[in-house]
């Protein structure tokens, strides 16, 4: 299959995806109402998650509220699970088509450039240096040996947050990693494959990483140690995605917040002054773009982390 | 092993890694302080003895996770011991 | 202590789905630390999709052709290195073949030379023993001439001695003892 042909496939996927069902299911595009009287909450709506999206728009105020559809919840079982793409559904939609699109682009250079005989450059080359740094220097160092088979995964985690990440300073863009749902299945998937890899690296030694039976104690100690000791272990290993999860989450939110705050008061002001907020907001921004990547690092950073921690307990 | 890494130039990314471990240490303090915490105050209202073993739950929790700290701690030192024996054979 | 309480819950709720939903239905207004199973759904979905995908088109290839790459550099060092200790290997080869043919060059040169040395000698031998036999026998023909010489001298002499004195005394004397004592005579004149 050649790049062209996937490339167009994904872009019409994509298309299809939103305005298709959007104009079946009855969701509308609308120029918001202006002229909100008294004090309006600009920032609960803009870090939290929401059923319609603000797409650019040519006219004044600049951007169209756009109702997502509303799906039928599936039944998982017990579970009602309701599918209906949301603001940040969307989001980790155009974030993984962006990513794979962009992936795509820096391995079609890299196909050229190794026929040449060269390495890319530019931007694939930026993008392969970003993927070896963090394949050599991150993921392998910290998985322990034979870590080869956790590189796809950490690699995605990483790319994929700092794809969302990034989304969140764009304009019209929202912070998916900025919602603790996200964060937290993000962090699960973490933890599984955490202790899937403890399992098959240690067998039944596993269990060790679990319940405290310590031999070494005297024969009385042995089952009160384990009573007590057992609940923490447990909390350790839950502790470790549940911090995952809230780091990511609480950075991409506090960042936001603090600038949507410094945009309060540019509003709030409304004279010079506002010159002082705006251009913290704007240092802020920048400090968030350090953040986002930042950010992505040490969750990949951690995952490896954790990966190689369990692989090599109890050797 | 045709594409390893470097042999740890051992700057910033695995010194981070040895500290990173650590990173979530504090929530699990907080968590089995809570935990024992808990059962303490649903042992104390089951057979009401009040503030006794909430009490020694905070403690135990407290305790607990300390020694689980130092085990880990201890391991890590091990293990970096012996890598290091490994490392100058 | 609030936050990272009901964050906990929150972790618990993701481990046991059944809890999560009565979670969900229970704060039906979007907070911040509200889990959402549809949208923790959709990121176990995209995440793997994306995983795969990017797997198989991206990181798999990309990674392969940098592995590829980074052969290919090992592979170009080390034949760079196998060239450098052929030709290393080649060059001191070379030396000791320079180092053999010049010995062997001297050994013949000497070799030459003793030759030369010798048969010199033994042209010069050869030449004086030949020249001590040509003065040898030179010596010798001139000893058997002159002692040839010498006879027919002495015969000449007695001849002349005895023809001289038979016409000295007038008569002819007997030949053959006045011979004897002719040279009896001249013998005891001397060998000469």
């Amino acid at each position: 299959m050649t790049l062209r042909s996937l490339v167009a496939t994904l872009a019409l996927l994509v298309l299809a995806a939103s305005p298709a069902h959007a104009a079946g299911t009855g969701s509308a595009c609308h120029v918001p109402e202006a002229g909100h009287e008294g004090k309006v909450d600009i920032i609960t709506p803009h870090i939290t998650n929401g059923d319609h999206v603000e797409i650019p728009y040519w006219k004044f105020p600049f951007f169209l509220e756009c109702t997502l559809p509303k799906w039928q919840p599936i039944h998982v079982g017990p579970l009602e699970i309701d599918l209906s793409p949301t603001k940040h559904v969307v989001m980790l939609w155009i974030g993984a088509a962006l990513l794979f699109l962009v992936m795509l682009l820096v391995r079609r250079a890299h196909a050229r450039a190794v026929t040449r005989g060269g390495v890319p450059t530019g931007g694939a080359n930026a993008i392969e240096a970003m993927i070896l740094y963090i394949r050599n220097e991150v993921i392998l160092p910290n998985v322990g040996h034979h870590g080869e088979g956790f590189v796809p995964y950490l690699l995605t985690a990483f790319f994929m947050i700092l794809t969302l990440n990034l989304l969140g300073l764009v304009p019209f863009g929202s912070t998916a990693t900025g919602n603790i749902s996200v964060t937290a299945t993000l962090a699960i998937l973490t933890f599984l494959t955490v202790e899937i890899a403890g399992i098959r690296a240690n067998g039944v030694g596993y269990l060790n990483t679990i319940f405290y039976w310590n031999n070494e104690l005297p024969a009385p100690m042995r089952p009160l140690m384990f009573l007590i000791m057992s609940p923490v272990e447990m909390i350790g290993k839950l502790t470790k995605p549940f911090a995952l999860a809230i780091r990511l989450f609480a950075n991409m939110t506090a960042g936001h917040i603090v600038v949507l705050a410094l945009m309060g008061l540019i509003f709030e002001f409304g004279n010079l002054i506002s010159g002082a907020p705006l251009v913290m907001a704007t240092l802020i921004m920048v400090l968030e773009l350090f953040v986002a990547f930042l950010q992505a690092f040490i969750f990949t950073l951690l995952s490896s982390v954790f990966i190689g921690q369990i692989r090599e307990a109890h050797h | 092993m045709s594409n390893n890494p470097r042999p740890s130039s051992d700057s910033d990314p695995s010194s981070i890694g040895a500290a990173a471990k650590y990173a979530g240490l504090g929530f699990q303090l907080v968590g089995s302080i809570l935990l024992f915490l808990y059962a303490g105050r649903w042992v104390d209202r089951r057979i009401g003895t009040e503030p006794l073993f909430l009490l020694l739950g905070v403690f135990t929790g407290l305790a607990a996770s300390i020694y689980s700290m130092y085990r880990s701690l201890m391991a890590d030192q091990r293990r970096e011991a012996e890598r290091q024996g490994g490392g100058t054979r | 202590m609030r936050a990272p309480l009901s964050a906990l819950v929150l972790l618990a709720a993701a481990a046991t789905p059944a809890l999560a939903s009565s979670e969900a239905e229970a704060a039906a207004k979007p907070g911040l630390l509200d889990p959402h199973l549809g949208l923790m759904t959709w990121t176990i979905i995209v995440f793997v999709l994306l995983m795969i995908g990017l797997k198989t088109f991206a990181f798999g290839p990309i990674l392969e052709a940098v592995s590829g790459r980074e052969q290919a550099i090992r592979d170009a060092i080390a034949a760079a290195e196998r060239d450098r200790a052929e030709a290393a290997k080649l060059i001191a080869e070379q030396k000791a073949a320079i180092e053999a043919a010049r010995g062997e060059a001297q050994r013949y040169i000497a070799e030459g030379r003793a030759t030369a040395e010798q048969m010199r000698n033994e042209l010069l031998e050869q030449a004086r023993k030949q020249q001590a036999e040509m003065i040898d026998n030179a010596h010798k023909s001139i000893e058997a001439e002159k002692a040839k010489a010498i006879a027919e001298l002495r015969r000449e002499a007695v001849d002349l001695a005895l023809a001289g004195a038979g016409k000295l005394i007038g008569q002819k004397l007997d030949a053959a003892a006045d011979r004897q004592l002719v040279e009896q005579y001249l013998t005891s004149l001397g060998g000469k």
